[in-house]
């Protein structure tokens, strides 16, 4: 549509181009500002935990009590409310989503990154799959192989001449659907977040001019994008919440049969 | 529990999409054009729909028990 020209942002704002390029035995890498700020991420996180617990102390203060009350908050919060006292050999790995996916998220917002790591699909993907390769190896190994599969597709309460339909959807709903709208959920608020304060941004310097209602559209546009990113601060934890919140509930499926 | 408004969607897309498949695989051989397919869809859904109801009232009924209530028949 060509009318009045509005640059209107679209997917070219989620792709970057690399800054170097390297083989490693004929797999060709490429260093984009995205690789670069998973780096950075993963850095930063590494950072704050061993410098809050590099020498904690009884009564924690300061980044301890901050470190303190992210682990409580996984712990009771997501690992214990999914999996009971049995959550608690998970934290470290709910831990870790949680603050990663938050900060990668959190990225979106800071001056000079402004890119959400996660609207990138294949980051969403590849943490999705990690999940997923916890849960059914998982549940495979603490309820056995035909049991774990008896269990996720025949459920109970339903009469017998049903599971004939019924059972292949609970296969394909757990087993293909389910790592694919795990990854999806967050990719999907992610980029359209960052789409959204993108395209007011560009509103705000296309429709100013010297008039009325120039001058009135960019100020709108402005309040907008201020309040949109106010709004995707809560959605950016909000969304690292959901992931690990599910991704307990997928492994206390597996280590229990559901009934 | 949030995993069960999840697992509503992933309920329904997996029959949809199992029986939608179904359905046009049907109509590739028999030759219907999309009428299987269409039904195989409606099919889909509703079998979905019976899934998520059965779990939603075993789900609730259990919870019930768990909090002592006593269940009218």
């Amino acid at each position: 549509m060509s009318g009045c020209g509005f640059p209107a942002p679209g997917a070219e704002i989620f792709q970057f181009d690399a800054v170097a390029t390297f083989a490693i035995g004929g797999l060709t890498f490429n260093i984009s500002k995205v690789t670069i700020l998973l780096f950075l991420v993963s850095l930063l996180i590494i950072g704050f935990f061993t410098y809050a617990f590099r020498a904690p102390k009884l009564v924690p203060r300061g980044a301890q009590n901050v470190g303190e009350m992210g682990y409580l908050f996984i712990r009771d919060g997501i690992a214990r409310e999914a999996m009971g006292k049995e959550g608690d050999r998970f934290v470290p790995f709910l831990f870790t989503f949680f603050f990663m996916i938050w900060m990668l998220n959190f990225m979106g917002i800071v001056p000079g990154a402004q890119i959400p790591v996660t609207s990138i699909f294949a980051i969403p993907v590849a943490f999705a799959l990690i999940v997923y390769l916890t849960w059914v190896p998982l549940g495979i190994y603490r309820q056995g192989f035909i049991p774990f599969f008896k269990n996720m597709m025949f459920p109970p309460g339903v009469p017998k001449a049903m599971y004939l339909l019924l059972a292949p959807i609970e296969f394909i709903s757990n087993i293909i659907v389910r790592p694919f709208t795990h990854s999806v959920r967050l990719f999907a608020n992610m980029f359209a977040g960052h789409l959204l304060i993108a395209s007011f941004s560009v509103a705000t310097f296309y429709l100013i001019s010297a008039s009325v209602i120039g001058i009135l559209g960019s100020v709108a546009s402005f309040a907008v994008t201020v309040a949109l990113t106010g709004f995707e601060v809560l959605i950016q934890a909000l969304q690292a919440y959901i992931f690990t919140l599910l991704a307990a509930v997928y492994i206390s499926g597996a280590l229990h049969a559901e009934h | 529990m949030a995993d069960s408004a999840w697992s509503i969607v992933s309920r329904i897309a997996a029959g949809l999409l199992l029986y939608t498949g179904l359905g046009w695989l049907l109509s590739q051989w028999v030759g219907h054009g999309p009428a299987l397919m269409a039904t195989g869809a409606i099919v889909g859904l509703a079998l979905s729909y019976y899934l998520v109801f059965t779990s939603l009232n075993r789900q609730e009924t259990s919870g019930r028990k768990a909090d002592g209530e006593v269940r009218v028949p």
